[in-house]
């Protein structure tokens, strides 16, 4: 018994002794330790901007966004050098920590993965070959490399990106929206165009998310800009985004305002307002020869013919797939049959988004889909087939609700 | 009439109690010990140095308080005080290094927590602080330590050299000027993998070919020499007895 007791007596100095000294060394060293930590933590901000001067930052936590914290940034003579975003991004590998470094012209000064939990091999390959690509490019209108080989980190840092831009930039977009319509708070971007006047459509929300208006982007003599409609297609008007001023040149169509867009007859002068012209005429053949689908996961739809026959409608959906959005056209005749389907634009790797399509093609005839017959067929791309599966039954069930008013 | 006591002609002096851990009993290429650092931080020679010096820092510590309390501690109990013992050291170490050396600290990373369960350190603790006394203890830590860290900055030397052409001082260690010793150009010379395990291993291993190789070639010398010794000896002793012989033939006539 006296040897267990000394045994227990002489660990019990021990420990007490070992904790003795370690407090004491914790001590000695924990200011240090901190104020190194912090170093290390302001580093990656020294990096992006070596004439920081660290006492005058201001750091502003932001909330319901990916970026957690917008730090601004000046040097010692107290002059804006810009702004460093640092943002907070979980997907299906874990999270992404990511801090973007934007000078005060809007110009992406770096992005840097600070940490993450994703895998550690496509991460340094993101870093090496990807993620400098972006240096440079403007915050307002960046460039993504659409083939990574590390999609879903990319896509966490796009996402941080594109939320630093609202933060830094604005959101210009919305801002030219309100010019016209006062009670617009949201958009939505539901199609790019390749080939027209204007290169994007998107949808405008109030506070509710109603739908409220629809507005048409194109780029005039390097200044972008946008034609406004209601949701009856009344023209509103034209806007300058981010400032841009062609308000000299928009006044030639005043006369045109809340006017029905298929009434309105283009007679304008002037090189610039010709231009605008053409543009204004591509956005009314747009709105005359199609509908607006008022449906999730679709855009628009239009009527198909056959010797002058009404044969069908053909719905332009898209849906997010796994590198990006799909846009496919569904054709559905009057029967409520699923006759063809088109792909516009496919952002997923070609390999698995083209199987599934063509599994998607072996429903021809079908009126209605239910997902668990979708699921079936997905052959391994999920990402892929879920985008499909949601344009084709939401272009089915649209079909069928309107043809049964 | 008493036996005369017989001297322990092995007990060494402290200078050969020191230098022992250099060459003829180094940890890494003699015991093998410590051989997870060797690999993992040894792809410079500065970061080499710098667990070399932390190492020091925890056996020498180690050696003396074991050695101190060595007839306190029951035996039942002996190798959990020693790592308590060590681990506090080990902790101590950690704490400075990331106050005072915070790039070290975040290069060496996990390693230094590991230091722990470094063989060497416990090995120490056991086959010779535990018998011996406190001064005593106190060099052959500081021996073998020395070894342990001449032996990995001859593997980061080799290394660093090789992956990169250039040896680098100041980057982990705040010594107050940054640069480096050699500096060919990368282009020419940069082999990366040495910089990776891959590395680590081959420059081991060939660095404890040559040591083995030198070893036995000493080793062959010294037997040459002493079966050279032995020959002469019995050749001193047959003429003798033939002296003898003829003297006591001569004698008779």
């Amino acid at each position: 018994m006296l040897a267990k007791l000394k045994i227990a007596l002489v660990l019990l100095i021990i420990g007490a002794t070992s904790g003795l000294l370690i407090w004491g060394a914790n001590e000695l060293t924990v200011d240090r330790i901190e104020e190194n930590r912090e170093r290390a933590r302001l580093a990656v901000y020294v990096d992006m901007f070596p004439n920081v001067d660290l006492s005058s930052m201001e750091f502003e936590s932001i909330e319901n966004s990916s970026v957690v914290e917008k730090i601004t940034l000046y040097d010692s003579n107290g002059n804006l050098l810009g702004y460093a975003l640092r943002g907070v991004h979980n997907n299906a590998l874990g999270f992404v920590n990511v801090v973007v470094g934007v000078d005060r012209n809007n110009n992406i000064i770096d992005v840097k993965i600070t940490e993450t939990a994703n895998t550690a091999t496509y991460v340094q390959d993101l870093r090496s070959d990807y993620l400098p690509n972006l240096k440079t490019q403007d915050i307002r209108n960046v460039s993504y490399d659409t083939s990574t080989g590390a999609t879903i980190t990319y896509n966490s840092v796009r996402i941080i990106i594109e939320d630093a831009k609202l933060l830094v930039a604005g959101d210009v977009i919305l801002e030219a929206y309100q010019t016209v319509l006062e009670n617009a708070e949201s958009y939505e971007m539901i199609f790019e165009f390749s080939d027209e006047a204007f290169n994007t459509e998107y949808i405008i929300f109030d506070a509710d998310e109603n739908r409220i208006g629809y507005a048409y982007h194109a780029e005039i003599e390097d200044k972008p800009m946008a034609l406004i409609v209601d949701i009856n297609d009344v023209f509103l008007g034209l806007v300058g985004v981010d400032h841009s001023d062609l308000d000299s040149a928009f006044t030639a169509f005043d006369n045109y305002l809340n006017t029905a867009i298929e009434d309105i007859t283009v007679d304008v002068s002037g090189s610039t307002e010709e231009v605008i012209g053409e543009m204004f005429e591509a956005v009314q053949t747009l709105l005359t020869e199609t509908f607006h689908a008022e449906a999730p996961y679709l855009v628009r739809f239009s009527e198909v013919f056959e010797d002058d026959n009404l044969v069908g409608y053909a719905y332009i959906g898209r849906a997010s797939g796994f590198n990006g959005y799909n846009i496919v056209r569904v054709t559905i005749n009057l029967d409520g049959e699923l006759t063809e389907l088109e792909t516009i634009t496919s952002r997923d790797t070609p390999g698995y988004y083209n199987d599934v399509f063509g599994n998607f093609q072996d429903f021809y005839g079908i009126t209605e889909l239910e997902e668990s017959t979708a699921i079936d067929v997905y052959a391994g791309a999920t990402g892929s087939g879920d985008s499909l599966y949601r344009i084709v039954s939401s272009a089915l069930n649209y079909h069928n609700e309107r043809l049964g008013e | 009439m008493a036996k005369p006591v017989k001297k322990n002609t092995k007990e060494l002096t402290r200078l050969q109690n020191l230098t022992k851990g250099f060459i003829k009993e180094n940890p890494i290429f003699v015991f093998l010990l410590g051989m997870c650092p060797a690999l993992a931080v040894t792809s410079t020679l500065e970061t080499s140095f710098g667990m070399g010096l932390l190492v020091i820092f925890v056996l020498v510590l180690s050696n003396v308080v074991v050695s101190l309390i060595k007839d306190l501690i029951p035996r039942e109990v002996k190798i959990p005080a020693y790592i308590v013992i060590i681990s506090t050291f080990v902790t101590i170490v950690g704490m400075l290094t990331e106050a005072f050396a915070p790039l070290l600290f975040e290069s060496l990373g996990i390693f230094i927590p590991l230091i722990v369960v470094n063989c060497l350190i416990l090995g120490r603790a056991e086959s010779y602080a535990s018998k011996n006394g406190v001064i005593n203890s106190a060099i052959d830590g500081l021996g073998m330590a020395l070894g342990f860290m001449f032996a990995l900055m001859a593997i980061g030397l080799v290394r660093e050299f090789m992956a990169t052409g250039a040896i680098a001082y100041g980057v982990y260690l705040p010594i107050g000027v940054e640069g480096s010793i050699v500096n060919l150009d990368t282009y020419l010379f940069s082999i990366a993998v040495f910089s990776g395990p891959a590395g680590g291993f081959i420059v081991i291993g060939t660095l404890l070919a040559i040591h083995n190789s030198i070893q036995i070639s000493k080793q062959k010398k010294a037997d040459l020499a002493r079966q050279r010794l032995i020959e002469e000896k019995k050749r001193i002793a047959l003429e003798r007895k033939q002296q003898k012989e003829m003297e006591s033939a001569g004698g008779n006539a």
